[in-house]
């Protein structure tokens, strides 16, 4: 009758099957230690942008600075967006932040447009792509007026 | 013959090395093996360059995001030859790619990557990308404008993978934007994963190298060999001298990148990548709308599949040109391409300075209730009080603000013990801006209820 394992065929493996579960305890341990970021989750911030009557029809930069919790260090997270009051009163916050690649993009005023430096992007003053590469239209930003002041939510 | 001296007899006997450099040396070679070969060589001795300058570096290299420009600019104006070790690593970079391009460009002409030198080729493409990832990682280190710039736009490219993008977005960073985390995942993987994975590469691209030895050229069809020793070492050692001395000269003249601290405030600060991503950066502007995952994952993932497939998609056993049009028509097609987009884009460079985005007066930020975060964050309340916040081991701050002035406050929290010898309190060790904080919040304590 043939044997349906040798003596040394079973040997090998077994070295090969322990091999292999150290290899998938150290793999599955590193996964867990590199992957801890993907568990804190991002959350929303409400912030004061500052006084209603400092804005008019004009878009105005903001720049914003948001203390954030950067794993074991402090900082200030820098974020830099238009708001504006047109005269219909109600608030128009944008995202200074274009939707390609990042890039902080500029208020043109001679052609009341938004301009991106990386790829020579436009928007119109609602966010709306002009030209260029960018995928989305610039975000509204959530806000409102509380006693006044203007605050925005970031997530 | 005479007998070689006891100490050297000693020495080969337990390690065999003489031998081993023996038959490395006299390694026999095509006759026709040229100068043309000489082009992977070089790239091993800039990548040597590289490994040393980056080891110079990381003695002086701290990766926090207050210490990392301070420390490269140490580095650059008081180390002796720090400026020089700097540029050398810097431009060490470019002379790297540009060997590797033409040593690759020499390959796919020659048809080098056919059987049996598949897998040499693939550990070519493999050291391709580890170099430029290198390139990469490496940039966000000293802090400064470029390298963050350059660090953002590579992850939102990387960001736009289909279904994981958002997750790899976020295992780059360490979180949700550049910060802390993740310039000190950079800086492991540019100094321990990467360059092991190079090392290793490296070994089998050379394995795989002398096993199968350097192709023979079809227009020699004869069998005669020489040995790799002294004529092919001679030639190799040429090239390298002179790619050695351009650098040199390179990192002389022009030293290193000259770029400001990182300085997200300064909107008129023009980002552009270094001029090995400018061809796919280009490409992104070809790209509009929907089809910017064309330019950022489709085109990228069809380029590195054509690379690693090229010796399955040639099985052709004749080399010559003629032979195989598809194949290098579509090679001589990328080639093109990737020159082409790239003068492209040094010629479209931006130059200078943008004009900068006017803020509104207005700013978010409040002093006042930045420096009562750091009073709550270094413990003061432990020897303070104001009001019934805290205890009354130390002075009671309440109304300080009415009390104490400006520049009092900020010499003595820094050194308390210059004004009063004897006083328990600490040295409040912050940054100067979170002093001024500090300073700007023990001021507008006036006695009355804080809202």
């Amino acid at each position: 009758m043939k044997q349906l394992f040798s003596r040394r065929g079973m040997l090998a493996a077994l070295a090969g099957l322990v091999t292999a579960a150290w290899g998938a305890v150290i793999a599955a341990g590193t996964a867990l230690f590199v992957a801890t970021p993907l568990r804190q989750a991002g959350r929303e911030e409400e912030i004061l942008v500052g006084r209603l009557e400092g804005f008019g029809p004009e878009f105005r930069a903001v720049r914003l600075r948001i203390p954030i919790q950067d794993g074991w260090y402090q900082r200030e997270e820098q974020r830099l967006i238009y708001v504006r009051v047109p005269e219909d009163g109600a608030l128009d916050v944008l995202s200074g932040t274009c939707t390609h690649l990042s890039c902080t993009v500029r208020w043109n005023d001679s052609a009341n447009e938004f301009n991106c430096p990386c790829h020579d992007a436009r928007f119109a003053p609602d966010g709306t792509v002009l030209g260029g590469p960018p995928p989305a239209p610039l975000p509204r930003i959530p806000a409102e007026v509380r006693d006044g002041d203007v605050y925005v939510r970031l997530s | 013959m005479k007998e070689a001296p006891r100490l050297k007899r000693w020495f080969e006997h337990r390690t065999g090395a003489g031998a081993g450099l023996r038959h490395f040396m006299y390694e026999s070679i095509p006759a026709s093996t040229g100068w043309r070969n000489t082009l992977g060589s070089l790239a091993g001795a800039l990548l040597l360059v590289q490994i040393l300058t980056g080891f110079l570096l990381a003695l002086y290299y701290v990766p926090h995001p207050e210490a990392a420009y301070e420390s490269i600019e140490y580095v650059e104006n008081a180390i002796t030859l720090g400026w020089f070790v700097r540029a050398l690593h810097y431009w060490g970079v470019s002379f790297i790619v540009i060997a590797l391009f033409l040593h690759m460009i020499r390959v796919f002409y020659t048809g080098a990557y056919r059987a049996p030198r598949e897998l040499t080729w693939v550990i070519g493409v493999l050291l391709l990308g580890v170099t430029l990832a290198l390139a990469f990682t490496g940039q966000i280190l000293p802090w400064n404008q470029m390298g963050y710039w350059a660090a953002n736009i590579g992850v939102e490219i990387a960001s736009s993978t289909p279904i994981i993008g958002q997750e790899i977005r976020t295992l780059m960073l360490g979180g949700d934007t550049i910060g802390a985390l993740t310039l000190t995942r950079f800086y492991a993987l540019h100094v321990v994963l990467l360059p092991a994975l190079l090392g290793l590469l490296v070994l089998g691209h050379l394995y795989l190298l002398r096993r199968h030895g350097p192709m023979r050229t079809p227009k020699d069809p004869s069998n005669a060999t020489v040995s790799f020793f002294p004529s092919q070492v001679a030639r190799d050692l040429m090239v390298i001298t002179a790619g050695l001395v351009l650098l040199g000269a390179a990192a002389y003249w022009y030293g290193g990148p000259d770029v400001g601290p990182l300085d997200p405030d300064d909107t008129a600060f023009q980002p552009h990548p270094e001029w090995y991503f400018l061809a796919h950066y280009q490409l992104l502007r070809f790209m509009p709308g929907p089809l910017k995952i064309v330019a950022t994952f489709v085109i990228p993932s069809i380029v590195m599949f054509l690379m690693l497939g090229l010796p399955w998609f040639d099985r052709k056993t004749s080399a010559p040109l003629r032979d195989r049009p598809v194949i290098v028509g579509a090679g001589s097609f990328l080639i093109t391409a990737v020159v082409g987009l790239t003068l492209f884009g040094v010629a479209t460079l931006p130059s200078g300075e943008a004009e900068p985005v006017i803020l509104a007066e207005m700013e978010a930020y409040d002093p006042v209730e930045a420096g009562r975060l750091v009073y709550e964050r270094e413990r003061c309340r432990r020897c303070h009080v104001i009001g019934i916040d805290g205890s009354d081991t130390g002075p009671d701050l309440t109304g300080a603000g009415l009390r104490l002035r400006e520049d009092f406050l900020r010499a003595f929290l820094v050194n308390p013990q210059a004004f009063f010898p004897e006083t328990e309190m600490p040295p409040t060790d912050v940054p100067s801006r979170e002093i001024d904080e500090l300073v700007a919040y023990l001021l507008s304590l006036t006695g009355t209820p804080q809202p």
